[in-house]
């Protein structure tokens, strides 16, 4: 699987994807820390009243992590499960054309015609599980 | 510290503490001995209810990663020292970010029960060797933490009783650690899991409906109420600004920052709440799972501050500081203040359950660790049956519970906050450099995971060892030696980039793995196992 282009880009916008916003998220904390020791100055200045731009720049972490969240699940749900699920459909499909053929060559002995038995077993809980099981998010 | 008691609350509110905190864990024993695995089945076990939903989840997750340090702890700094103390607020919810960014998916699509599992599928070599290091730095993360959580119980009785007696002190650590180990050696994760989930939905009401009140009390105006804490702090403005607690010069300054680095890269690599991002059946649960947690953990984190900042306004700085020189008595002061005697026995009661779930996450991560990694993988080479392994799991859950209560009891000075920044520090020199690397880093080697895992967790120690922590500051182990030749509290900052270093050492000075290795453990990572 590890040669198709399909896996590769997905690999690639996915690192990618991780790195920056990793680097965004504690980079951008990092830097506010700084910022607080060496330029005091700066993170002191009044915005409104008591409230500095070193407390503003506080609450404004946690926005930035509020939309780093929005996209990372947007970037998950346009460039990560529609591929995977594909890749996923194809690697079983790949593993029942392997193991059929596999059953048919040692169809005389009792681990070939047990091996498809449980293969024929886990297709059908496969079918009935997928039917049940519906996603909730709460 | 545990220092002078004046005790913070009247006998009403001890008697309703006494008789809330009896009530969750009569209630808690009871659900972890029904939950508690009925067959011999090691998943069960390591990983609970697989198909909970993720809203469950999130809330055991978002238990498992905060602790009474969070509650008492944090908003005692920010109390005592605002700004300064507001950004530990702050770290915490970062860090989640890395789990969320980085570690959740790859690690639950490639583990099994353990880091150890994952190691194993990602190092074609040396995996004993690799398993027996890992379950040495797991053991030693867990157990400070464990005994940060215990001393942290003590301190708490502080503030009920004045200074205890040392029939009580170990009255106190030996109540609590049994049941930490019942619920961990009985109930495993089941029994976990659900303490966690009272636990966080306790924590997370409890603190939103307090900072409401502060709120209400400040007519929902910010401003007032940063107004209250400067004037009341008597700072000033200084109190809103950096630099009240790390300002001294560059090396407070270092240390800080120091300090922040081991949070926002140690709190994502704790071993009990990589062993709960484990649990979810499908990614699609596990992520939204994080999801939640990392909005319920910002909320804690804001409600946090709120209290605070509302303490000192509302109380003053002085007379926080005069109940308690960490500040840790700040939130039970305010909510007499607030709420009276019915709001201070639930918010002390709530901070006694965080300190059980907590420490029982904890018990439970080391005794599978100990268990799958260094029973079943390493002394029996992978040919253990389940029966042995959980009754091995269950005994190491004992022993470690005791081994926690021991050193608490040895301990029972020191400052519970120092304690867990030191686990979090270790945690993010000596796991944190093998786990990133063996996700993303295709070069990495056993060798190179040996010698960060072993020289991370190493040169912590010694750095801790030879810091103002353990000798020559007024409020160290040792006050009167004087062996600190390293100036920092917190060693992260020398330790972290030392464990990467070594790390990448180690791999590149070793032979390489075959390239399908780690071509089938990506392909594993990214696409999943399902």
């Amino acid at each position: 699987m590890s040669g198709l282009p399909a896996y590769q880009e997905l690999r690639r916008t996915h690192r990618r994807f991780g790195v920056r916003a990793t680097a965004v998220a504690v980079g951008g904390f990092l830097l506010y820390v700084l910022l607080s020791s060496f330029l005091p100055g700066l993170m002191n200045t009044s915005v409104s009243g008591h409230l500095t731009v070193g407390l503003a720049l506080g609450l404004g972490q946690f926005v930035l992590m509020g939309l780093i969240v929005w996209r990372y699940l947007v970037h998950v749900r346009t460039d990560v499960t529609p591929v995977v699920r594909g890749l996923r459909g194809l690697a079983r499909h790949q593993e029942n054309a392997r193991r059929r053929h596999g059953a048919l060559q040692e169809r005389t002995t009792r681990r070939g015609a047990f091996e498809e038995r449980t293969s024929q077993r886990g297709a059908f809980e496969e079918r009935t599980s997928r039917r049940g099981a519906e996603f909730r998010p709460w | 510290m545990v220092r002078l008691g004046a005790s913070v609350v009247d006998r009403l509110s001890l008697q309703l503490t006494l008789v809330l905190f009896l009530s969750v864990v009569v209630v808690t024993l009871f659900t972890a001995l029904l939950t508690a695995p009925q067959r011999d089945e090691i998943g069960e076990f390591y990983l609970g209810n697989r198909t909970m939903s993720p809203l469950r989840n999130g809330l055991a997750m978002c238990g498992d990663y905060l602790s009474a340090a969070t509650l008492l702890g944090s908003t005692g700094l920010v109390a005592l020292t605002g700004y300064d103390g507001l950004l530990y607020l702050c770290g915490t919810a970062v860090a989640w970010m890395m789990v969320l960014l980085l570690i959740a998916e790859p690690l639950r699509n490639t583990g099994r029960f353990t880091l150890g599992d994952t190691l194993a599928t990602r190092l074609s070599r040396m995996q004993r060797p690799v398993r027996l290091a890992l379950a040495l730095c797991t053991l030693t993360i867990t157990v400070l933490y464990l005994v940060a959580q215990l001393v942290g119980s003590v301190a708490l009785l502080t503030q009920f009783t004045g200074e205890p007696s040392a029939a009580t002190r170990a009255l106190c650590v030996v109540v609590i650690g049994t049941v930490v180990i019942v619920y961990a050696a009985i109930g495993g994760m089941p029994g976990a899991t659900f303490i966690q989930i009272v636990k966080a939905v306790m924590l997370i009401s409890g603190v939103t409906v307090t900072a409401v009140m502060v709120l209400h009390r400040f007519d929902w105006n910010i401003e007032n109420l940063l107004a209250a804490a400067a004037d009341n702090s008597g700072q000033g403005t200084r109190f809103l600004e950096p630099g009240l607690r790390y300002g001294a010069g560059v090396t407070s300054k270092l240390d800080f920052l120091s300090l922040q680095l081991a949070i926002v890269l140690g709190l994502a690599a704790l071993p009990h709440v990589m062993m709960r991002l484990l649990a979810p059946k499908s990614v699609d649960v596990l992520r939204t799972s994080v999801v939640w947690a990392m909005g319920l953990v910002s909320l804690v984190c804001l409600a946090a501050g709120i209290l605070g900042l509302g303490a000192t306004a509302v109380l003053g700085s002085e007379t926080i500081a005069r109940n308690d020189r960490t500040g840790n008595a700040a939130v039970l002061l305010l909510a007499h203040d607030l709420g009276g005697a019915v709001l201070t026995a639930l918010l002390s009661c709530l901070a006694f359950v965080t300190l059980l779930a907590v420490a029982a996450g904890l018990t439970l991560a080391a005794a599978s660790s100990l268990a799958h990694d260094l029973y079943g993988e390493v002394i029996r080479r992978g040919r253990a049956t389940e029966t042995e392994e959980l009754a091995v799991a269950r005994l190491a859950a004992a022993v470690i519970g005791v081994l926690g209560m021991l050193l608490a009891l040895v301990s029972w000075g020191a400052n519970s906050a120092t304690l867990a920044f030191l686990a979090f520090a270790i945690a993010a020199s000596a796991i944190l450099p093998t786990l990133v690397f063996s996700l993303f880093w295709r070069r990495f080697t056993a060798q190179g995971a040996l010698l960060s895992l072993c020289g991370g967790l190493l040169c912590s120690v010694v750095l801790v060892v030879f810091s103002p922590v353990v000798s020559a500051a007024p409020a160290a182990l040792y006050p009167d030696a004087d062996f600190a030749w390293f100036p920092l509290q917190n060693p992260g900052i020398v330790s972290i980039p030392a464990g990467f270093l070594l790390g990448w050492l180690g791999s590149i000075l070793s032979r390489p793995e075959p390239k399908e290795t780690y071509e089938d453990f990506e392909v594993r990572s990214l696409v999943g196992a399902d």
